[in-house]
């Protein structure tokens, strides 16, 4: 297909020590002329998967298609061609220039992929008209305002006829008069019959987008009763990057939190929690995956509370 | 125009405070090798020009001399009369002494010869001393025709002057005739330091030597060698120093310009055009810095308080050198450039 496939995608992330996937097993897919919005909360893997999506970043497992390529089967050099040729580029900070004219911006790319000075300043001038800059041509970034920044920057993003154009928080730094200029046209832009992939925690951006893909684990908070869990010595509770639902309180034995290392055996002790303790409540309570993992040490009896029951009953009483 | 040109010289003029302070940083430096070099070229150059004016082939002078310049060493009339030249001769006289014009005195080289003959130099004004009390100077004594001088004790008339007739970094050249140096300098004693010869002679009495010009000439450079060593260190340091300089700038722009980079990158653009962006900042600061220390060293060289001689090959190897210090300067915010990572791209903060 002409438009966008992801398949299973995952991508890893190391750090000091530990490692993070922000997403796997990732499937989406969108058609030209489709907008598509990655909805979820900061570290939830937006931007992530707009770097997979624009070439910059080479994922764990999986794969992505664009304009009928394998993305995910590129040598660096045919990424740079890719990134040139078939990608368009919103960022969240406009990312222009400070040194060059909106004409000049939305020219340069083009030039340093080889156009003409004439050629690029002439496309550059029609896409900015197109973004409702006509007057501004000659203006600097920092004699516009910040939506007229990202207006030039969504031109710099088009101004090459991508397949695919990529926009990261369009309107996050900008007022509400300015991300409904900036939202308004995207909207636009969706019908010159090529893929829009918009992320965003702007949920005003939804109504105007074809699909919502929801990044990050959803919040599905435990509701019910209290319930009581046994734990042999040594067993996993939980393990970091888990979805996190309950919030345990220790009736009896010590628990175990540690960061697992990359390798065997490189497990971060981070504290042992005696009876009476509970742990694993900033996950639920926030929506967060688990950032650490939980082992009993010796027999362990838990209270396994949802968020909301734990709030009420525990800490309330405390 | 090509991108890499509209986007450095864009990027230039974006920071024109900053680059205009940095290339007269520059301009200043290598105003002041240019000015370092003509110096050497002078301290070099002058003992040859000096010997060359006073028309002999060859030196007849005390063996086991280095030359006329740097010893006081004499001939004896026995000697002086032994030598068979094959053409023109002429004994000379050649001592320090001490000159005084108006109330400044100064160390000088007096050198006399009988009139007219090998030994004095042509006067670019003036006349040559024919007569007791009449010197011709060398003009960057600051006298002028008709002024009256003082040499050691006795007083004389500048009847003209001559120029490049100094020796050991700006000893002024002193002709006066034959009797009046031996009177002044020598309290009447008939010495002689050298013959002058056009032509080898045909031969010489024991213990003395035959040196040609150059040679003599030559005689004047031993004393400045450590002069000339200290000199070439300020060099090589100045040279540091404008390294430094474009280095410091080229890479805080990198800094800077880091974002930029990555965005440019995101966008496919290739390292090497943007290292290049950089690169050509770099040369373009070092080539205006060259230019405008070019015009500052035409200005400075005139009021400078030694003779500056700064030779022609200066004004396109100084350039040269610049532009390799600056790229090799330049190298560390290249280097950066080619690690900007274009993820950095992506983020709020601008």
């Amino acid at each position: 297909m002409r438009g966008v496939e992801v398949r299973d995608l995952a991508v890893e992330y190391r750090r000091d020590g530990y490692s993070v996937r922000p997403f796997e097993g990732l499937s989406m897919s969108a058609a030209p002329g489709e907008l598509a919005v990655l909805l979820g909360p900061s570290g939830s893997g937006k931007t992530t998967l707009l770097s997979c999506l624009g070439g910059i970043l080479t994922p764990a497992d999986g794969t992505i298609t664009v304009g009928g390529e394998e993305v995910t089967a590129m040598s660096a050099a045919q990424l740079e061609v890719y990134r040139r040729d078939s990608v368009g580029f919103v960022f969240q900070a406009f990312n222009l220039i400070p040194s060059l004219s909106a004409q000049e911006n939305v020219a340069v790319p083009m030039m340093l992929a080889g156009t003409s000075r004439s050629d690029a300043m002439r496309r550059a001038a029609e896409v900015l008209e197109r973004v409702g800059l006509a007057d501004r041509l000659a203006n600097r970034p920092g004699q516009l305002s910040g939506g007229q920044q990202q207006r030039v920057a969504v031109a710099r993003g088009l101004a090459h006829d991508p397949v695919v154009l990529l926009a990261d928080e369009p309107t996050a730094n900008l007022d509400y008069v300015q991300a409904e200029g900036v939202i308004r046209l995207l909207r636009e832009l969706r019908d010159d019959g090529r893929v829009i992939i918009v992320s965003t925690h702007d949920a005003r951006l939804v109504p105007i987008s074809d699909q919502v893909i929801t990044m990050g684990a959803e919040v599905t908070s435990a509701e019910g009763p209290p319930q009581t869990v046994r734990y042999a010595p040594g067993e996993l509770i939980f393990a970091q990057g888990d979805h996190a639902d309950l919030v345990y309180v220790i009736e009896e034995g010590t628990v175990e939190i540690f960061r697992p290392g990359t390798e065997a055996g490189s497990d971060e002790r981070l504290a042992v929690l005696p009876t009476g303790q509970y742990f694993g409540e900033l996950g639920p309570l926030l929506g967060f995956p688990r950032s650490a993992s939980a082992r009993a040490q010796g027999d362990v009896t838990l209270r396994a509370y949802g968020p909301r029951e734990f709030r009420q009953s525990v800490l309330d009483d405390a | 125009m090509c991108p890499v040109w509209l986007l450095t010289v864009r990027d230039l003029n974006f920071r024109a405070v900053r680059f205009g302070v940095v290339t007269l940083g520059v301009a200043l430096v290598l105003t002041l090798l240019y000015l370092m070099t003509g110096l050497i070229e002078q301290f070099n150059k002058e003992p040859f020009l000096t010997t060359d004016q006073l028309g002999a082939s060859h030196w007849v002078i005390p063996e086991g001399v280095s030359g006329p310049y740097t010893s006081s060493s004499a001939l004896s009339a026995e000697q002086v009369a032994a030598i068979e030249p094959a053409g023109e001769s002429a004994e000379v006289v050649v001592a320090r002494g001490t000159l005084t014009v108006g109330d400044e005195a100064s160390e000088a080289i007096v050198i006399a010869a009988p009139s007219n003959g090998l030994g004095v130099p042509e006067p670019t004004e003036g006349s040559k001393p024919q007569a007791s009390g009449e010197v011709l100077l060398d003009a960057s004594s600051g006298a002028a025709v008709g002024d009256e001088v003082q040499i050691s004790d006795d007083t004389f008339t500048v009847v003209g002057l001559s120029s490049d007739t100094t020796v050991l970094a700006g000893l002024v050249g002193t002709f006066v005739t034959i009797e009046d140096a031996r009177t002044t300098v020598f309290g009447g004693v008939p010495v002689t330091s050298a013959v002058l010869l056009d032509g080898e002679p045909l031969s010489i009495p024991d213990q003395t030597q035959v040196i040609a010009t150059r040679e003599a000439a030559e005689d004047a450079l031993g004393p400045l060698e450590s002069a000339v060593a200290s000199i070439d260190l300020i060099r090589v340091l100045l040279w540091v120093v404008a390294a430094i300089i474009i280095g410091a700038v080229i890479y805080l722009s990198a800094l800077e310009r880091s974002r930029d980079f990555a965005v440019l990158k995101a966008m496919g653009a290739r390292n090497r055009q943007l290292s290049g962006s950089l690169a050509l900042q770099a040369v373009l600061v070092a080539l205006s810095g060259a230019a405008l220390a070019t015009v500052f060293q035409l200005l400075l060289v005139p009021v400078f308080p030694l003779t500056v001689r700064v030779p022609v090959s200066a004004y396109w190897t100084i350039p040269l050198v610049a532009v390799a210090v600056a790229l090799l300067a330049g190298w560390a915010g290249m280097r950066r450039v080619a690690k900007a990572d274009p993820a950095a791209a992506f983020g709020g903060a601008a």
